[in-house]
């Protein structure tokens, strides 16, 4: 009954055709699981440390009083910093979260304050494309 | 029935078609469904899923 797939006649070319392109769907599929999966831990272990460190920072305090939604948001929101190189991760939140000026993060990263703010809003653009990304996917 | 028949009535929607389909892919399926060494269940319905979804959206 089984035979070996040569790719010569027109079925077994289709054959193949198919058994690729469900190849790479399966595939696509696979990662986008493994990633939820990963966000989802990352979320629970948040909880999780919530739970046995009390002294825990205000950002995760406002976190968990925030609607689903919202959590959903923010949830996405730390994915997509992790995603970011180290240089602008730590631009982005001393400028908006320490709300340094870009003088002073251009003396401390010996760029130029061009530079510097172009890095800050080219994040900016790379964080609000990957939430939106993110959004769909639920 | 050759394959290319096979995927013309899947994609009319018979179902003998469309479950000799799936067991012909279970093996790739399985192979994609194992995350660390450990088969996972719920991957393995999801990939069942993207199976229907493919058989669907192929055009020929």
């Amino acid at each position: 009954m089984w035979q070996k797939n040569n790719g010569k006649s027109e079925t077994e070319i289709l054959q193949n055709q198919f058994t690729a392109y469900l190849a790479t769907a399966v595939q696509r599929r696979r990662n986008d699981y493994l990633q939820q999966m990963d966000r989802r831990q990352q979320i629970e272990s948040l909880t999780e440390d919530f739970m046995f460190m009390p002294e825990c920072s205000i950002e995760q305090d406002m976190l968990l009083g925030l609607p689903v939604l919202m959590q959903l948001e923010d949830s996405a929101l730390l994915h997509a910093l992790r995603e970011l190189s180290e240089r602008e991760r730590y631009i982005f939140l001393a400028r908006a979260v320490d709300g340094k000026s870009f003088e002073a993060l251009a003396e401390e990263t010996e760029m130029g304050y061009k530079g510097v703010a172009s890095v800050y809003y080219r994040t900016v653009q790379k964080i609000k494309r990957k939430i939106e990304v993110m959004k769909n996917e639920f | 029935m050759n394959f290319k028949e096979m995927l013309l009535q899947a994609k009319a929607g018979r179902e003998l078609a469309v479950m000799a389909l799936l067991e012909m892919y279970k093996p790739l399926l399985v192979k994609y469904a194992i995350i660390n060494g450990r088969f996972d269940e719920d991957l393995y319905q999801e990939l069942c899923i993207t199976l229907l979804k493919c058989i669907q959206l192929f055009r020929m």
